[in-house]
């Protein structure tokens, strides 16, 4: 209730008690009969008088009252206004004294909390100032790794060539000694920087991958042909029967294998045996491991393996010899492959560096898929959208479909075959844009006579994991019924 | 040594070392060189020299950078036909770069530091597939 009503309810309660009070004192002339020894005129003007007397006083403490609420309002209704919190003042009348206190309590505590995520959000815009300043640092220190250390490092690289291929001059024995160790320390250096790089670009993420589903077997055979060639130590292949395709980057999963067989047979006695191994390690990833009959590690250096800047000595490899970023380079790499990477050792028995990428199966590329999507829908309005496609009775009819529906769908959109009877398709897209997609897509199909019907589910409000989203699209198949049906 | 009749190579590249190493290695391996050190020289010794089979451009250069020339060339009638390789030490966006090398009309690209068995690799692949032979 405002204090302005209860300014007319204050004038009406006046009126009544008024009229109460001098209806009583009449009554009560009439009743006990006291007109012997009070006049009934000095009765009438002595019950007014009092009754005035007690609405007055009633007024005077209600009007105060009221004044008091109506600056408690008129304080809160400011705070609303300016959006600032107010000391409300303090108040006379006990009841309205507690409120006034207690709202007072309320805007302290608000505004010491207020205070505290201020100075959080302070804190927060340090720490942001300083991962900018970072950030800036790295990008300085790719651009000099990239310009000023390797433009220098190309002709230090090119003149060794040059001397020791005698383009300009015979050399004697003692100069080609030279020349060699020239030739060894400038490829160390030139490791180093390659590695250095790779694994800035890994871990800011600057570096792309290009994941697809391929043969790591074959993968695998080459990486074991190559080093087969140089090493002194026996490389054997112990491989399940067929394995199946994996989702990876081939370039950068080789990259993987050359630094785990380079530190497998550095670390390596001559003519021991590395075994090279892939087997299925669960329903969603098959495992890759490389195994060496070295003096293996203890826990101590295995967990400090992968990380950069680590040189662990061994017996056969006792110096610094690699850069110390090769291992840490890999975790990156197969932690964005979302695989794992880890080591085993016992010392006196080998060591075994095991790493995990995912089965290319159609799960994890629809899961993969809309992880792509929702990361890309960040940007725009955070929605993404899946179409479901499948050959009502002709399942032949959808790989048809699949050409007609890439023609008229965006090029950044994903088709994914989760069976040979239905295709996905997820793009970022709202719930608009799914709706005309899919009405679009129904009418190529209609034209080009294909037998084929579509439902479709948006991210989030259908459901915010893949499966959800598949399960949601899945049942609209049902619901649509034949009106879903292209014919 | 194989000498594959004195194909005449421009080189343009900024950097004095990578120059002198390239020329030498080029020599060495039987051709005939012609340098600059700027994207306007590179144009100015294509015209003075027009017998020029191949071009090999870094990206930074003064004045006009190895893009520019590279479509400057790829817009003259006379030296459209010429085969250009584009140096470059940018590692950052190499699908990018590669992407602006088709665009501007080079025929392939090298990033630096490069091997010398892959410039010679690029620049055999060049002449096998857009060289006329003609010395």
């Amino acid at each position: 209730m405002s204090v302005k009503r209860l300014q007319r309810l204050e004038i009406l309660l006046a009126g009544l008690v008024t009229v109460a009070i001098f209806a009583g004192a009449v009554s009560t002339w009439w009743l006990w009969d006291v007109s012997r020894r009070v006049p009934y005129g000095v009765w009438v003007a002595a019950s007014l008088m009092i009754s005035l007397m007690v609405t007055s006083a009633g007024l005077v403490v209600l009007s105060r009252v009221l004044g008091q609420l109506r600056r408690l309002e008129s304080a809160i209704r400011q705070m609303h206004a300016t959006n600032r919190l107010l000391t409300i003042p303090d108040a006379n009348y006990p009841n309205v004294k507690d409120v006034v206190l207690a709202l007072n309590d309320l805007v302290a505590a608000i505004e010491s909390r207020q205070q505290r995520q201020h100075e959080r959000l302070v804190e927060l815009e340090q720490a942001k100032a300083v991962f900018d300043q970072l950030q800036e640092y790295q990008e300085g220190f790719l651009e000099t790794i990239n310009h000023q250390v390797r433009t220098p490092l190309t002709s230090i690289t090119e003149g060794i060539e040059l001397l020791r291929d005698g383009a300009v001059g015979t050399i004697s024995h003692e100069q080609g000694d030279i020349i060699h160790m020239l030739d060894q320390n400038a490829q160390r250096l030139e490791q180093l920087v390659e590695e250095a790089l790779d694994l800035s670009l890994m871990t800011s993420g600057r570096r792309p991958l290009y994941r697809k589903p391929d043969n790591v077997q074959e993968l695998l055979r080459q990486v074991v042909a190559a080093w087969a060639t140089t090493s002194q130590q026996r490389i054997v292949t112990e491989f399940s029967a067929e394995l199946p395709l994996v989702y990876m980057d081939s370039s950068a999963i080789r990259d993987v294998m050359d630094h785990v067989m380079r530190n497998a047979l550095r670390h390596a006695p001559e003519r021991s045996q590395i075994t090279v191994g892939a087997r299925g390690s669960n329903e969603t990833a098959i495992e890759i491991w490389v195994q060496d009959q070295g003096p293996g590690m203890s826990s101590e250096q295995l967990a400090k393996l992968f990380l950069p800047f680590v040189h662990v000595h061994t017996p056969y490899a006792p110096g610094s010899q690699g850069s110390g970023l090769g291992l840490a380079l890999c975790r990156q790499i197969i932690e964005r492959h979302h695989g794992t990477i880890h080591a085993t050792s016992q010392p006196g028995h080998g060591m075994v560096v095991a790493f995990t990428l995912p089965l290319a199966s159609p799960a994890f590329l629809f899961a993969e898929a809309c992880r792509d999507a929702r990361e890309d829908a960040e940007y725009g309005r955070g929605r993404y959208g899946v179409v479901l496609a499948t050959g009502a009775d002709d399942p032949g009819s959808l790989a048809e479909a699949e050409r007609a529906l890439r023609e008229h769908t965006h090029e950044g959109d994903r088709f994914v075959w989760l069976s040979p009877d239905l295709l996905a398709i997820v793009a970022v897209t709202d719930r608009l844009g799914l709706e005309a997609m899919t009405r679009r897509l129904r009418d190529v199909l209609g034209q080009a006579h294909l037998n084929v019907r579509l439902a479709s589910a948006i991210f989030p409000e259908d459901g915010e994991s893949p499966a959800r989203l598949l399960e949601i699209a899945r049942s609209r198949f049902h619901e649509n019924g034949q009106g879903a049906r292209n014919e | 040594m194989n000498r594959p009749c004195q194909k005449r190579i421009l080189i343009g590249e900024d950097d004095q070392s990578i120059l002198k190493m390239t020329t030498l290695r080029l020599e060495h391996e039987g051709y005939a060189v012609v340098t600059a050190t700027n994207g306007e020289e590179v144009l100015h010794q294509v015209k003075e020299a027009p017998s020029v089979d191949l071009i090999l451009i870094d990206i930074k250069m003064p004045r006009l950078n190895g893009y520019q020339v590279c479509q400057q060339l790829k817009s003259q009638p006379d030296t459209a036909g010429i085969p250009v390789i584009i140096f470059s030490a940018s590692e950052s966006q190499l699908q990018h770069l590669a992407n602006r090398c088709i665009e501007v009309g080079a025929s392939d690209w090298i990033k630096k530091p490069f091997r010398t068995k892959d410039l010679l690799e690029k620049i055999h692949r060049a002449f096998g597939e857009e060289g006329n032979g003609d010395v």
